[in-house]
């Protein structure tokens, strides 16, 4: 397995070049100049003498492959240039939100695990029963409800009307429990409706009918049988969901004013905050083909079908 | 013309597997050739090959005298399959796929060839309110008979049988293997059979080409 | 399977759909009419659902929202749905790595977060609806060419081809009457389920401040002038509430249908 996973780190270095040189480009095409962009952002005159003045200080005249390799040669040193808003360190700034945006995260998965193990679990017990059918009407609604709305009528009844948790912002493990179960809501019902598709479909096969027979406990036949078969399905649908989870859910940090990736996001976006939004398309596909390679390190490690199909 | 098949020095190559080494045989007009052998050891990938499908890696294949080199455009070479339902269009009538040669091969329009289309399915059988069926309402034996009469609308002068009897109750097998000795008596066929069934190729053919 | 389950997700969705459609006729009022004298009035016989912060009626701003909210979810998904079966079925049936690079493509951009990307297109070319509208249609085309390609490759290798082909059928009689029909069941349930993903991502970015500009009507911009005053719900509940009618009934629809093609076909 060790050998598999350095021959896909190798061929993800080509990739992040690839990356690089997008989240490069693409600055470069916006419809406003660079140099012009930065002028108006330090709320400088635009004349002819300033704007030669920048392009010679930013290295704008020189022919663009050189300008690639300075720049590459800057982010491999950290230097990622400064926020036109904040005028602090981009890496510095993303840092500080992915820390926050992966606390949320955290708390999500966890609201995502023991909700949708609790449902899944047991509405596939008493399948057909009516809290069978209670499930999987909550399944649809969760999966159809608009998240920054849910988040709203979680703070209605909650912070204003219950008075039990604070409304928005950071602070204390309050301020966590709404952001966290609005985002989790969605991707409860996913798995959950997984999960108890997966039990049902394992308990049909006739190996499990052979453990009865054999006169193992119900729960025995559950947790040592059924279960880890479930694994496999379960984790290849995480790996789908785990690149957005961890890339911040801008709506739920907007309506709990959460200060995560997806925020800081929307106001570079906002404020065409350029040198930010490029620090983000990097940050962001790096971190997403670290997770890929992650979570495929967990497929392996639990699925053996996986396993074999990967690394025969 | 007196064979209407020929097979000469047949080499096929899939990667590095040998499918067909060095085969030479020919069949002659309006008789019936019955190939046997192995699973797997290429009738179907033979059948491909007179089809026109796929090119064979060396040797020649003639059918009516002319040299195989892709699909025919004129209908002469048709196929029945294994698998019924695999080889009709199941988002179609029965109607639809019976007529599918005539509109095709013979540019005629779906409103003329009804009357056809009731002749062809009373000589493999059916009855003509079958027309407005589609796949799934019917059993194995009566959508190969449909398979027929598709082929049988091409007029054609040579049908590959691969394997056309597998999985059928072994009295459709007698009567589908009676429908072809009538089917090649009237319309004049040349059979090429593919089958495992050693008694039912020597029950239609007569003469018999065995692969190793 | 009842036929008569289909009432239940589809009489909600076509309800609404009339009702936005003839928002002309029937909304009471100019969704966009000001009076700020009758700011957060409760619902009455002259505002059936009440008034907004700008004294604008909701009941109308709600059926005009409707009408910009599901016209533009309906026409990126049909967009995405023509440009995505087309080059779907067009890879499967060339096969090779043209098929293998539209497969792959729609697994990366799968997992990797849409609203990302859309961010970053409407970075580069603006932020009103008709970016936001290429940079969705861009993003879920995809969707549609994955399906519409798989099926394809797996219909290319039926004996049927073969003896369609064998009796004068040409590549488009092909493409035609045999694996666009296999194609459809999949390519409805997928649509429905899609439309109720772009309906949420639409009033998603009109919450955030993208797409639709205010004074505009539209659902998810109602919600965000309401996010302001959470002490009269009423401004955002409403909107929401449909917002949820439509993306359920769609998504049932969506499962409903495929349902149905799994029982006729296993």
């Amino acid at each position: 397995m060790l050998r598999h996973l350095l021959r896909e780190m190798f061929l993800l270095i080509p990739l992040l070049f690839f990356v690089s040189i997008v989240a490069f480009f693409l600055v470069r095409c916006l419809p406003v100049d660079g140099a012009t962009a930065y002028l108006n952002s330090i709320q400088v005159p635009i004349t002819q003498e300033s704007l030669s003045t920048i392009r010679k200080e930013l290295g704008l005249d020189e022919p663009v492959f050189i300008q690639y390799l300075r720049w590459l040669g800057q982010i491999l040193h950290g230097n990622w240039g400064y926020s036109y808003q904040t005028k602090r360190p981009v890496l510095e700034e993303l840092g500080r939100g992915f820390s926050y945006t992966a606390l949320l995260t955290m708390a999500t998965l966890l609201w995502i695990f023991v909700c949708s193990s609790v449902l899944g679990i047991t509405s596939a017990l008493h399948s057909n029963s009516i809290w069978d059918h209670c499930v999987r009407f909550l399944t649809s609604f969760l999966s159809s409800i608009p998240k920054f709305w849910l988040g709203f009528l979680l703070i209605i009844f909650f912070s204003l009307k219950l008075k039990l948790l604070p409304v928005q912002g950071v602070g204390t493990w309050q301020h966590l429990i709404l952001p966290s179960f609005t985002l989790s809501c969605s991707y409860t019902a996913i798995y959950t409706k997984l999960l108890r598709t997966q039990i049902l479909e394992c308990s049909q096969q006739p190996f499990i009918f052979y453990t009865h027979t054999r006169g193992f406990s119900k729960r025995h036949i559950m947790f040592h049988h059924i279960l880890p078969n479930t694994l496999p399905s379960l984790l290849s649908s995480f790996t789908i969901h785990c690149g957005s989870l961890f890339s911040g859910s801008v709506l739920v940090e907007t309506v709990f004013g959460w200060p995560g990736l997806g925020r800081m996001c929307v106001d570079a976006v906002n404020a065409r905050n350029y040198p930010m939004i490029q620090g983000y398309i990097l940050f962001l596909c790096t971190l997403f083909v670290g997770i890929n390679l992650l979570s495929e390190c967990l497929c392996i490690t639990f699925s053996p079908q996986y396993r074999q199909e990967k690394l025969q | 013309m007196t064979s209407i098949l020929q097979v000469e020095n047949v080499t096929k190559h899939y990667q590095n597997k040998v499918i067909l080494s060095n085969l030479s045989f020919s069949v002659p007009k309006g008789s019936c050739c019955g190939l046997v052998g192995q699973s797997g050891c290429g009738k179907s990938t033979l059948c491909r090959l007179i089809a026109g499908l796929e090119p064979p890696t060396s040797g020649s294949i003639k059918v009516m005298e002319q040299f195989v080199n892709g699909i025919r455009q004129d209908g002469a070479v048709q196929m029945i399959f294994q698998n019924s339902l695999e080889a009709v269009n199941l988002y179609d009538t029965v109607f639809g796929i019976i007529s599918e040669p005539m509109r095709y091969l013979f540019h005629r329009k779906s409103s003329q060839c009804k009357e056809d289309v009731v002749h062809l399915l009373s000589q493999v059988g059916l009855p003509s309110d079958y027309m407005r069926r589609y796949p799934r309402q019917l059993s194995g034996g009566q959508l190969q008979r449909v398979a027929i009469a598709r082929a049988l609308a091409a007029k054609p002068k040579l049908l590959l049988l691969d394997e056309p009897l597998t999985g059928l109750d072994l009295s459709v097998q007698a009567q589908l293997l009676n429908l072809f000795t009538e089917l090649k008596e009237q319309y004049r066929l040349t059979y090429l059979f593919v089958s495992h069934d050693p008694s039912a190729v020597s029950y239609l053919s007569d003469f018999i080409v065995t692969l190793p | 399977m009842k036929k008569k389950r289909l009432l239940l997700p589809l009489a909600p969705l076509l309800l609404l759909l009339f009702l936005c459609l003839m928002a002309p006729i029937l909304s009471p009022y100019d969704p966009n009419q000001l009076d700020t004298v009758s700011k957060f009035l409760p619902p009455s016989t002259l505002h059936p659902l009440g008034t907004d912060y700008l004294g604008r009626d909701l009941l109308s701003r709600l059926l005009w929202g409707g009408r910009t909210t599901l016209g533009y979810a309906a026409m990126i998904s049909i967009f995405s749905m023509a440009i995505g079966t087309f080059i779907g079925i067009f890879s499967g049936w060339m096969g090779g790595i043209i098929a293998k690079a539209v497969i792959k493509s729609s697994d990366i951009l799968r997992s990797f977060p849409n609203i990302v990307l859309v961010m970053i297109f409407m970075t580069f070319w603006g932020t009103n609806m008709y970016c936001l509208s290429l940079a969705l249609i861009l993003t879920r085309w995809i969707w549609y060419a994955r399906v519409s390609s798989t099926i394809t490759i797996l219909q290319k290798r039926r004996p049927s081809i073969l003896a369609s082909q064998l009796v004068g059928c040409k590549t488009s009689d092909l493409l035609i009457h045999h694996i666009f029909p296999a194609i459809l069941p999949q390519l409805s349930s997928v649509f429905f389920i899609d439309f109720g993903h772009t309906l949420l991502a639409i009033s998603g970015y009109s919450f955030l401040g993208f797409g639709v500009l205010p004074p505009q009507a539209e659902w998810g911009a109602m919600i965000r002038d309401g996010q302001n005053y959470l002490s009269h719900p009423e401004m955002m509940v409403w909107s929401g509430l449909c917002i949820l009618i439509v993306v359920l009934s769609a998504n049932t629809l969506g499962d409903y249908i495929r349902d149905l093609w799994e029982e006729t076909h296993i």
